[in-house]
């Protein structure tokens, strides 16, 4: 079994996790044993980044998976939320996207955002 | 105009002060921010990272200011935006809005002005003066708020944690990133954000390294960075030329305290904000401060707590505005400042001191000496630089002297 080390992500500890099978050493909480269990099957990450808002207050609309995608398919899911054009007002945690690229976790808005002229 | 608390800025501190004073039972609290909107910094800040501590969940910067300005209108905050504080005297504040000049009669201030980034000008880069040249910060409002790419090809110099997450930012929004480049043989920003901003992305970290010339006449042509030495010198024969069309600069925070110095606050000069005690109370009665105007945190969340502390003084203050004998808290070995940089007495409960270390250390013991007498120690796993440490005394344990002095010993 391959060992891997890894700096886990989950707070800002930033734990050196050493990986092999089942085995995890050096995190200090459960969720940090747990997302290296996972980092060593197959990597997962947040993904932020904007979206076009149009007729809203701000220009840009703040964007999130609601949970970690895969890493490999990070490109995928930014192409994807690349393409969107969301319509304000928009509040925060509304589904902009679900399903974002078949991955079954959903692009959310991370802010509240008023239509321009509206308060 | 009249408030009993006056908030200057409506970051986080300011919001996380308000919010605090309101529950604590103000009748009249405002906020005055100079933004179009409340949220400060975060609102910048669209990456996770946030509300951990806090919230017990992962939210982005922008998220956590939303749950904090959600609450601003229920707790019956009074907020003034795109307006901007001229001057500060005890008990008076000056501002200008869209409606013009206005001054608050304030029973109480707090400072929350937050910090800003170190420019070029703070750094004698040698070179020509092209565009291009941005703070990684600037960079983040022309991404992440206005819908700009600065450029195709950068270079970071710095690696605080907004130039990490700025070089990842780059590479989503689909420019390279050839390299991030660290004055100081260890980073200056979290474990985390090397791996999940640099490491993912497989972009260089050459620490020990710095600048030594900028090329390019009207746009940026190209950086050199070079190695440096024990002494930080360039060591002849590293230098090596990256063409590229944007410098993000990443080097370091400073309070911002134009209206502290306009009131006669002392200042620390190693944290760059107003030297406060345990309440967060300022050197000028009525006057507190919380936040990256104290001294810059890595966390959002600490600076809320801070906030929180900020509040209470404040309140308290306005309730029975004396003040009582002072003890000086001071850095010792390895410690560069102590927030609180004095207590004033009587103090209760537990008192929290945070401070910044000097060299990374592998194995840490912490130490509180009093008159020469250790009153309190903690041993730690590993203290840097880059990461504030908290530790909480009880006051118990502190006695009537006149000085305490906070150690950071241990193998390097």
């Amino acid at each position: 079994m391959m060992k891997k080390t890894m700096t886990c992500i989950i707070c800002p500890l930033g734990c050196r996790i050493e990986v092999e099978g089942e085995r995890a050493q050096g995190y200090s909480c459960p969720r940090g044993r747990d997302w290296a269990r996972q980092e060593a099957a197959a990597p997962m990450r947040i993904l932020t980044t904007t979206v076009p808002l149009r007729g809203g207050e701000i220009v840009l609309l703040p964007v999130r998976t609601r949970g970690p995608v895969p890493k490999d398919r990070l490109w995928e899911c930014l192409a994807r939320a690349n393409s969107l054009l969301v319509e304000a007002p928009v509040r925060v945690g509304q589904v902009v996207c679900p399903d974002l690229a078949g991955t079954g976790v959903d692009l959310i808005a991370t802010r509240t955002v008023a239509e321009i002229g509206k308060d | 105009m009249k408030a009993e608390l006056v908030v200057i800025g409506g970051g986080p501190a300011g919001m996380g002060a308000a919010l605090e004073a309101k529950r604590l039972g103000l009748e009249d609290v405002l906020i005055i921010e100079r933004e179009q909107f409340p949220g400060g910094i975060l609102q910048q800040c669209i990456h996770s990272g946030f509300g951990l501590h806090l919230f017990g969940e992962e939210l982005t910067g922008v998220e956590y200011a939303q749950r904090f300005i959600d609450q601003l209108g229920p707790a019956g905050v009074r907020l003034l935006t795109d307006t901007m504080v001229m001057e500060v005297a005890p008990g008076l504040v000056r501002a200008l809005s869209p409606a013009g000049l206005i001054e608050i009669q304030a029973g109480a201030i707090i400072l929350a002005m937050g910090c800003r980034e170190r420019t070029r000008g703070a750094l004698n880069i040698p070179g020509t003066r092209p565009a291009g040249i941005y703070t990684a910060g600037t960079a983040q409002r022309l991404i992440n708020v206005e819908g700009y790419l600065p450029g195709r090809r950068a270079v970071i110099l710095g690696s605080g944690d907004i130039g990490l997450i700025m070089a990842r930012r780059l590479t989503l929004e689909g420019a390279d990133v050839l390299a991030v480049a660290e004055l100081m043989p260890w980073s200056g920003g979290l474990a985390r954000n090397i791996a999940q901003c640099l490491e993912d992305f497989a972009i260089p970290l050459y620490l020990s390294h710095t600048l030594v010339e900028i090329h390019g006449k009207k746009r940026l042509r190209g950086v050199t960075l070079a190695q440096v030495d024990e002494e930080f010198q360039p060591r002849p024969g590293s230098q090596r030329y990256f063409p590229c069309d944007t410098l993000l600069l990443s080097v370091g925070l400073v309070p911002e305290n134009e209206l502290s110095r306009q009131l006669g606050i002392e200042l620390d000069p190693v944290s760059g904000g107003p030297r406060v005690d345990q309440t967060l109370s300022t050197s000028v009665p009525g006057v507190f401060a919380c936040g990256n105007v104290v001294h810059v945190h890595d966390l959002a969340d600490n600076v809320t707590l801070e906030s929180r502390r900020a509040a209470a003084g404040a309140v308290a203050w306005l309730a029975r505005p004396v003040r009582g004998r002072e003890l000086a808290v001071g850095p010792g070995e390895n410690v560069s400042y102590v927030v609180p940089q004095r207590l004033s007495l009587p103090v209760s409960g537990t008192v929290s001191f945070l401070f910044r270390v000097r060299k990374p250390r592998q194995e840490a013991v912490i130490e509180v000496v009093s008159g020469g007498r250790v009153i309190w120690r903690k041993r730690r796993r590993g203290a840097l630089p880059a990461e504030m440490v908290e530790i909480k005394v009880p006051t118990a344990d502190i006695p009537a002297a006149d000085s305490l002095t906070i150690h950071c010993r241990g193998e390097k």
